[in-house]
């Protein structure tokens, strides 16, 4: 607001020139999301893409709904500030989370429906994106923990196919590291 | 908003499955296994690696120090190490909870695998006396098919187990002779269907646990040390006709103590009575509570060696006896005093399995004799199939019976079919279903 902190605003975009480069991402219902460039890096498939130069500065992501896109962008641009710096963030997972201000933010990030979850994993496969994968992996874990199968079955709506016997002979395989 | 469904985890691809599990502790992601046929094996990421005969060792030693129990996005818990002449002979290695380790060896073919003899040294400290930087320690291990061309490869790996607390060898097609040389950290050992297994040499100070299965071979020891839990399976017979019960006696000093015990009748009868029958009775096994007597089938169920047996068990408190037809029995038989040993009545018994008795006859015949030897309320449980669980009921009977002299004992007693809770009464020996 003050004239002192416009000059400064200004500057920075001076030094920084190359990261208001956009790309537009366009989902799979035909929905156009400008971002940085940056931000987009995130992703190594995209980044592959642009460094290959086949961007045209348009990029179609035909296996990503614009719903999941959207979420899948808030989370680059907030993992890339976060990071601060102009190379893409790594997000380690083996750190312990009280040092990690981001931790909060992905937790709120990932409290979604399951196929929201589940579409959020395949984008984030897809994209190539290793902190988002991690993070939706590791959600998806912390729902199994410490349940037993049948109530993994109930909360995933899995279908128990093994028979009396198949079942039996994979107890039977398994007995040792289970004894 | 509606209700979802639809099973959309298990659709999504194998390697995104295999990373959530690779973020659940080890006993979580086992019991993934049981979900459903997809989840199958997805616990088990594989390793795929390749090299020579000498380089196994390394080639575990780096699958084990890399294995990182906290580390959410850890080793694979497999390596598939082919190694060999044309990489036929395949080492697949799992790692499971506490600490266990399996290894199991495959060579491709079927080829009929060579006679060979194994001395497995666990004593040794390792030659390069480097120490292990690993923070993976195998307690359990598990040997799996073992043979001729892969147990050097095996012996080399296993010496640097210096922590190993319990060992299990099963299936190893052409070992003939085997001499396990371990630490006093050795508690558990278990053999399984080794059948060309001739000779067994067990130099262990302080073996608590000996389980074994198959053909009796030539029994050695160095030391003597006090089982707590013996496993005896020798239905199959015994390996070599001459071993006799001189050269069982070390072993019979071994499970003297023991807390639970599996035993053959022919073992008692051949190898057991005659060391001890002129003690007449003063040879007690006096911790044994658990007891599993497997006896043969012959015409007319005689269960002499089994009571006399049981007389010398006094803290006996759970007897299974299962009659397998295809037990070896005894050629010649043994005649048994009838004199009343010291403790003749079991005061701790309390319950009784009879499984897979053929005749009803013998049948009751025998679980009324266990009634009169215990003392307290017994509760007999007989199966034929493991499935059908008749237990022992007292009848009354108003009319005397009729044609007393060929009866021995008063049959006021039958087997009825059990409806009831069937939990409470599958109770199974500690050595059934290995």
């Amino acid at each position: 607001m003050a004239s002192s902190s416009t000059s400064v605003v200004v500057s920075n975009k001076e030094k920084e020139n190359k990261n208001t480069k956009k790309v537009t991402l366009k989902s799979s219902d035909g929905e156009s999301f400008e971002v940085d460039e940056s931000v987009a890096m995130e992703s190594q498939t995209i980044k592959h893409i642009i460094e290959d130069g086949c961007a045209n500065n348009e990029i179609p992501l035909p296996n990503v709904t614009s719903g999941i896109l959207s979420r899948v962008i808030e989370y680059c641009k907030k993992h890339k500030e976060a990071a601060g710096e102009s190379e893409p963030s790594v997000t380690s997972y083996t750190s312990n989370s009280t040092t990690n201000p981001l931790t909060e933010w992905d937790t709120e990030f990932v409290k979604v429906d399951q196929n929201t979850l589940f579409d959020l994993i395949l984008a984030a496969n897809y994209l190539d994106i290793k902190g988002l994968l991690d993070l939706t992996c590791k959600t998806v874990a912390d729902m199994m923990k410490g349940k037993t199968p049948q109530e993994i079955r109930e909360t995933f709506h899995i279908k128990n196919d093994y028979t009396p016997e198949e079942e039996a002979e994979v107890r039977k395989e398994n007995q040792w590291a289970f004894e | 908003m509606e209700e979802n469904t639809l099973d959309l985890l298990s659709s999504l691809p194998d390697e995104i499955l295999g990373r959530i599990i690779s973020f659940l502790p080890s006993e979580s992601a086992l019991q993934t296994s049981f979900l459903s046929t997809r989840w199958a094996s997805l616990w088990n990421t594989v390793l795929v690696q390749h090299g020579t005969t000498e380089a196994a060792v390394t080639a575990i030693s780096e699958f084990l120090t890399h294995f990182d129990e906290l580390n959410p996005l850890r080793q694979p818990r497999r390596l598939q190490y082919h190694f060999g002449k044309g990489s036929a002979n395949i080492l697949l290695a799992t790692i499971a909870a506490n600490n266990k380790l399996h290894m199991e060896l495959s060579t491709g073919k079927q080829e009929f695998q060579k006679q060979f003899d194994w001395q497995l040294g666990l004593n040794h400290q390792s030659l390069t006396d480097q120490p292990s930087s690993s923070s993976f320690f195998v307690k359990t291990l598990f040997l799996k098919s073992v043979g001729f061309q892969s147990k050097e490869a095996v012996s080399s790996i296993v010496s640097n187990f210096q922590f190993l607390e319990s060992l299990k060898i099963i299936e190893c097609n052409g070992l003939q002779t085997l001499e396990i040389d371990s630490s006093p950290r050795l508690k558990s050992l278990t053999i399984f269907d080794c059948p060309q297994l001739k000779s067994l040499f067990i130099r262990s100070l302080k073996l608590r646990s000996f389980r074994y299965r198959g053909l009796l071979p030539r029994l050695l020891t160095e030391n003597h040390f006090n089982l707590k839990d013996a496993m005896l399976d020798f239905r199959q017979g015994p390996c070599d006709n001459s071993f006799g019960s001189n050269d069982f006696d070390p072993s019979l000093l071994t499970i003297k103590n023991a807390e639970i015990l599996t035993l053959c009748k022919w073992t008692f009868e051949k190898l057991i009575w005659p060391s001890i029958s002129y003690l007449h009775g003063n040879f007690q096994f006096y911790r044994l509570k658990e007891l599993w007597w497997i006896d043969n089938s012959s015409e007319g169920y005689n269960s002499d060696a089994l009571i006399s047996f049981l007389k010398l068990c006094p803290a006996l408190e759970q007897l299974f006896v299962t009659v397998d037809t295809k037990s070896y029995s005894m050629p010649i038989t043994t005649t048994y005093s009838k004199k009343v040993a010291r403790h003749s009545k079991l005061e701790h018994l309390k319950v009784v399995k009879l499984v897979g008795f053929t005749n009803e006859e013998d049948e009751l015949l025998l679980a009324v004799h266990l009634t009169k030897l215990a003392v307290k309320e017994l509760l007999i449980i007989a199966t034929a199939d493991g499935i059908c669980l008749r237990s022992l009921v007292k009848v009354h009977l108003y009319q005397p019976k009729l044609n007393q002299t060929h009866v021995k004992y008063t049959h006021n007693y039958k087997f009825v079919e059990e409806n009831g809770d069937i939990n409470e009464l599958c109770v199974n020996h500690a050595h059934m279903g290995l």
